[in-house]
């Protein structure tokens, strides 16, 4: 078996150094929401009837879309290690798809919660004495939300890293650089998935 | 060193060109298909009917299926230990978030009222 040699602090690309640092305050960013969720939960057991109204499938899906578009952008990456132009516009191309498919069941989802009253206001909930469970839709939507944002910086910086390294042929190691962070955004949901939509 | 002109017989062989900063890669279809077998055990985990341990085994399952796309789809396993740094630190500061507010949120004054 190969024995690789672990890099040091001075050895890293400035690139990949930058996206680790960000991605360390995207954790904080969404692991205090995910703390503060789980400390509400603990609170407000009526915050698991909440939860069942959410779309299980919609979310199972799209757990499973999430982790596919993070096995292509590794192949992605390999591709980059070859220089391989094809292969790499292959699997960044899946993983933008995966993005918009993900994008797209969201969409779904918002669509027929919003239609139910499960609202961020929550007035229809306030309005029958549900103030604190409308609490838990101001923490679906805030979550899911930003998650989604997250989702579409990036399918954006994966389309324009793919399109300068593919056009100029340099900069290969931007495409792990990008994959880092969209790596980053499956974790996020890895967590998001079953705390919003599987205990309730 | 042209390893053409070095290995007559190796002609066609497929010479893996190593990033400056190689870290190497794993087997990602086997790391892949190990986080789908992860999550259908979160799926299958979640039918069982107390919610205190469904929270414990999918978020447990959630804690390993993250460490292993640090590990080996983000390469962390090969990363100096500035990263390391940079990420515990993230980490402590969620923990003691967690530790602060949650005599705030959580009712715990069952726990401090004196005895009569």
């Amino acid at each position: 078996m190969e024995k690789i040699k672990k890099l040091t602090w001075r050895e890293i690309p400035q690139a990949r150094l930058a996206v680790w640092t960000l991605i360390a305050g995207e954790f904080v960013i969404f692991g205090g929401l995910i703390v503060m969720y789980i400390l509400n939960r603990l609170k407000y057991e009526s915050w698991g009837e909440m939860a069942q109204h959410t779309n299980v499938w919609a979310g199972t899906i799209n757990t499973f879309v999430l982790l596919t578009s993070s096995y292509f952008v590794v192949k992605a990456h390999e591709a980059a290690v070859h220089k391989n132009k094809a292969q790499i516009k292959k699997w960044i191309w899946l993983t933008i798809v995966c993005a918009f498919m993900f994008l797209g069941i969201k969409s779904y989802e918002y669509t027929h919660e919003i239609m139910h009253g499960f609202t961020l206001p929550g007035k229809h909930l306030v309005a029958e004495g549900l103030g604190v469970e409308s609490r838990y839709w101001s923490f679906y939507y805030t979550m899911t939300g930003l998650h989604g944002l997250h989702v579409i910086a990036g399918a954006l910086a994966l389309f324009f890293v793919m399109r300068n390294v593919t056009k100029t042929d340099k900069n290969y190691q931007r495409i792990e650089a990008a994959g880092l962070y969209w790596h980053m955004v499956d974790i996020i949901w890895i967590f998001l998935f079953p705390l919003i939509y599987l205990i309730h | 060193m042209d390893i053409h002109s070095s290995n007559p017989g190796l002609e066609h062989e497929v010479v893996v060109p190593k990033e400056p900063d190689y870290h190497g890669h794993p087997n990602y279809l086997k790391i892949y298909l190990t986080l789908l077998g992860l999550f259908a055990l979160t799926v299958v985990a979640s039918l069982l009917h107390n919610p205190l341990i469904v929270f414990f085994i999918v978020f447990g399952i959630s804690i390993i299926k993250g460490t292993l796309v640090l590990l080996y789809f983000m390469h962390l396993k090969w990363e100096p230990t500035l990263i390391w740094i940079m990420l515990g630190l993230a980490l402590l500061i969620l923990l003691f978030l967690f530790i602060g507010t949650y005599p705030d949120i959580v009712p715990v004054q069952r726990y401090l009222v004196p005895k009569a």
